[in-house]
């Protein structure tokens, strides 16, 4: 990936120094927090700051039927023959870069073991199929991220994995940084990005009434960018916010009944 | 067209936690004809107050006024109550400053909720026009203008003072410092004395030396919102003692009769324990919070001596019986099944790529889906049957009316395929009590025990009852990890009528039992007769909207832990309070208290296949 300008993120506290101690040790990186507040930004962020604008980020959005197989590699028949294909987190070893697991607890079992000997001393990933142990690249990086929210029980991270990383947690920016963050991202004035960051806030008042995480700052900003594209306020956070955060009716309505109120 | 609080409570209450950060209650006023802005807010008490129906969207405007002290106070702006000159009469000056701070109020609310004001002017103009006149000029110019009739007239006196406090940017202190200063405007203009409403004064008075019936003066249907004022602020907030603020002091002092809730202690199942207490909280949708450690839950496994049940059960329900060993038979679990001929997968497919390349050779076409990808199909399933125990299940399951005595004498054997059928005596004719609610209940889910053990799906078939918020009896016929014998299936028999119906702990127990299964599909089934009730669920025990709210918030609570629920009940008139508690794709109203058994089962399969 090639990106021409720094992926814009804003520092909430000193993330960005701890990630750049983990990342000159090269030890893997866990970030926790709730959807839409960061992480995926911050992974970009850090990899164009540490590696510059030719950077290769990895990003493998994980689900619950990914296997060890689709991040390490399968056989693909080509021609007469059967070909092995890297998967994207062998590509990443060799290759050198950020490899970036979202979500990782969503996928199978399987996949957390095979990350277990990528991030203790010996950074090194086997390969059964082809017998092969690849010893990463010196600028290759894990990092993770999870969502103790609304993960079950069932979904946790096993102990053995995750005292494996540098954990750094994240949650939603304050008033000022948030509007700051959807007037730059929705390109919208000041006055708008506030409104929106209130009923940011206002609505994460309601988090134990029924969604898990609120309205996420990646919402916020859909709601800015509808507003830049000549959508009404009421109807982009109607269309971006009520809808998106709970099917419960009454839950819809105090939203909206928020939004309503704080726009003029 | 008016709006009844009733009908947008929830989320009004949802809107308000969501401006200030934390639960607000709502207060009603049986006076619908009160005039606005109603009853000032102590910040102290997260209280808003609000007529019983209003016109059309009003009521977020009502809120807001009354939920911007509440938020100053979230944000750590204190508003100090005002302290009365000495020069000044105190009944004047509690007007003037409460029509001031309205004025202050609504001011912050246009600047900060931009999108209330058209609702606000809404409110203003009705109470313009519903204006009781105080018997003084000054003073009506004085409301009117505050009301923001800005045509009035009035001195630019009475204006400079009134927008000094009414703006955004303002507290509680310009109000005070303009109350005074049109206080001192109106008493050295002297037409205040004389003038004024005798009648106002009088009530006024009375309410300030009031110590007694505070709440009950301030709801005079002639009340202007002066006398509300006052009457609130001599009255010291009666009806604040009245109500425990959400998990304060007042709610420490009522758990003390019980002597403290004993800790939960977790005895070893078998282990010489039979008696375990658990504690919960339980929901108070009046104040929209959780009454903490406020239940406690005593679990006892059930022991019996009927050893005839379950081939009773299974003999009474043949029919039934294999007809659910049929359908249950085609749900056999197979674990990680083995897809073949998939365009990726973990291995490959040996038969497919042999194909794959033979008509690639043969310059066919070739299928490239040559993988095989495990996929889950197993089932996995944990399931616990939660039973009312209640007295009411106690009565008889039969309609009354008995059926038509058959006499073998007139019947033709040969017209009557049923006297083919081996004759049981009716169970009156044996002497034995009549089949009850219970035993039905008892019937299904010994039932579904048994076709489950066959199918292998975890489950467990709980009761409950109990009497009064210290003793939820949670009695338990069988356990995830019971093994099936004869001294099981005497438990479920041992299952019997107690008291009451406090479903919401038993509900919470049951999840809590529930959410340690590792199944991947949860379901708790409540199989009930009737309201969730006991002497103490709500402070109130005629008050059966406590109880369901508790016992739907428990259920959306299990819901949230990845618990699929469903309620059956045995009641015809069950469907009003079943609709408040579940969702409508969740509960069943049996009013054939026979059909359970085929309608638990139905129940079961649609839960389960999801």
């Amino acid at each position: 990936m090639t990106d021409t300008t720094e992926p814009f993120y804003l520092p909430i506290a000193d993330e960005v120094a701890v990630f750049e101690a983990a990342y000159a040790a090269r030890l893997p990186v866990l970030l926790k927090g709730p959807t839409g507040c960061g992480k995926t930004r911050f992974v970009e962020h850090m990899a164009w700051r540490l590696q510059g604008p030719a950077h290769a980020l990895t990003t493998v959005a994980c689900h619950e039927d990914l296997t060890a197989t689709d991040l390490v590699g399968r056989y693909l028949l080509s021609g007469d023959e059967t070909v092995w294909m890297d998967g994207p987190l062998t590509r990443a070893v060799r290759a050198g870069g950020i490899c970036y697991l979202d979500e990782i607890v969503e996928a199978r079992k399987d996949t957390t073991v095979i990350i277990h000997a990528l991030t203790d001393h010996r950074r090194v990933l086997p390969v059964d199929k082809t017998a092969e142990m690849i010893e990463a690249h010196p600028d290759f990086l894990l990092v993770i991220s999870y969502n103790p929210g609304y993960q079950s029980v069932l979904k946790d991270l096993k102990p053995s994995t995750r005292q494996r990383f540098v954990s750094i947690e994240f949650d939603y920016p304050n008033l000022e940084a948030e509007a700051a963050i959807v007037a730059r991202e929705a390109g919208i004035d000041d006055d708008t990005a506030m409104r929106l960051a209130r009923i940011g806030a206002k609505t994460r008042n309601l988090r134990d009434r029924g969604f898990e995480d609120g309205v996420s700052t990646r919402l916020l900003v859909y709601a800015g960018q509808l507003i830049t594209q000549g959508i009404g306020p009421r109807r982009a956070c109607e269309a971006a916010l009520v809808q998106a955060i709970s099917d419960d009716p009454d839950l819809q309505a105090a939203v909206a009944d928020i939004v309503d109120v704080l726009f003029p | 067209m008016t709006l009844s609080l009733a009908d947008v409570q929830v989320p009004l209450a949802l809107f308000a936690e969501g401006i200030v950060g934390h639960p607000v209650m709502f207060e009603v006023l049986d006076d619908a004809e009160a005039t606005w802005p109603w009853l000032p807010t102590d910040p102290a008490r997260s209280v808003v107050t609000l007529p019983a129906s209003l016109l059309v969207d009003d009521y977020r405007a009502l809120v807001l006024h009354q939920l911007i002290a509440l938020e100053d106070r979230a944000a750590g702006v204190e508003h100090e109550r005002p302290l009365v000159p000495d020069h000044i009469d105190a009944a004047l000056f509690a007007f003037v400053f409460a029509t001031v701070e309205d004025a202050r109020v609504d001011a912050v609310t246009r600047q900060r909720y931009p999108g209330a004001v058209r609702h606000l002017d809404t409110v203003l103009t009705a109470a313009r026009r519903d204006l009781d006149s105080t018997g003084s000029a000054m003073l009506d110019g004085l409301h009117r203008y505050s009301l923001g009739d800005a045509a009035v007239e009035v001195s630019s006196a009475v204006r400079e003072a009134v927008d000094a406090a009414a703006r955004f940017d303002a507290t509680a202190v310009d109000s005070h410092a303009s109350a005074v200063a049109l206080c001192e405007l109106l008493q050295a203009g002297g037409p205040v004395a004389g003038d004024w409403n005798d009648e106002l004064l009088h009530d006024v008075d009375d309410a300030l030396a009031l110590g007694d019936d505070g709440r009950g003066a301030s709801l005079d249907p002639t009340a202007t919102p002066t006398q509300v004022e006052l009457s609130e602020t001599a009255g010291g907030g009666q009806s604040a003692a009245d109500m425990p603020p959400s998990g304060t002091t007042q709610g420490d002092n009522e758990r003390d009769p019980i002597g403290g809730l004993q800790l939960p202690t977790f005895g070893g199942r078998g282990a010489g324990v039979d008696r375990r207490t658990f504690v919960y909280d339980e929901w108070d949708y009046r104040y929209s919070t959780h009454r903490r450690a406020w239940c406690r839950v005593i679990e006892e496994e059930l022991d019996g001596d009927d050893h005839d049940f379950i081939s009773d059960v299974r003999s009474r329900h043949m029919a039934l019986r294999s007809q659910l060993r049929r359908t249950f038979a085609q749900l056999r679990p197979e674990d990680l099944v083995r897809v073949y001929r998939r365009i990726d997968g973990s291995e490959l497919d040996i038969d497919g790529v042999i194909e794959a390349v033979v008509d690639r050779r043969t310059g066919a076409p070739a299928d490239d889906r040559v993988h095989v990808r495990r996929d889950r199909a197993a089932r996995d399933v944990a399931t616990a049957f939660l039973v009312d125990l209640s007295a009411s299940t106690s009565s008889p399951a039969v309609p009354p009316e008995p059926p038509e005595p058959l006499d073998p004498a007139t019947i033709d054997p040969l017209d009557d395929p049923l006297s083919y059928a081996p004759m049981y005596p009716e169970p009156g004719e044996r002497g034995e009590p009549e089949r009850r609610v219970i035993d039905v209940a008892k019937d299904a889910v010994a039932l579904m025990s048994d076709a489950l053990h066959e199918l292998g799906d975890l489950h467990a078939i709980y009761g409950f009852s109990g009497k009064g918020r210290d003793q939820v009896e949670f009695k338990i016929a069988r356990d995830f990890d019971d093994r099936v014998s004869p001294r099981s299936w005497a438990s479920i028999a041992a299952m019997k009528p107690l008291q009451y119906t406090r479903m919401g702990p038993a509900v919470r127990h049951a999840t809590t039992k529930l959410s340690a299964q590792p199944a991947r599909t949860r379901l708790l089934i409540v199989v009930s007769d009737g309201y969730p009730q006991d002497v103490d669920y709500g402070e109130d025990a005629r008050d059966r909207d406590y109880g369901v709210h508790d016992t739907a918030r428990a259920l959306s609570d299990a819901a949230d832990a990845g618990i699929d629920t469903f309620c059956i009940t045995i009641d015809p008139a069950g469907h009003d309070y079943l609709r408040q508690m579940c969702a409508p794709d969740r509960y069943l109203v049996i009013d054939d208290v026979e059909s359970l058994p085929e309608e638990l089962a139905r129940v079961y399969l649609r839960l389960s296949a999801r």
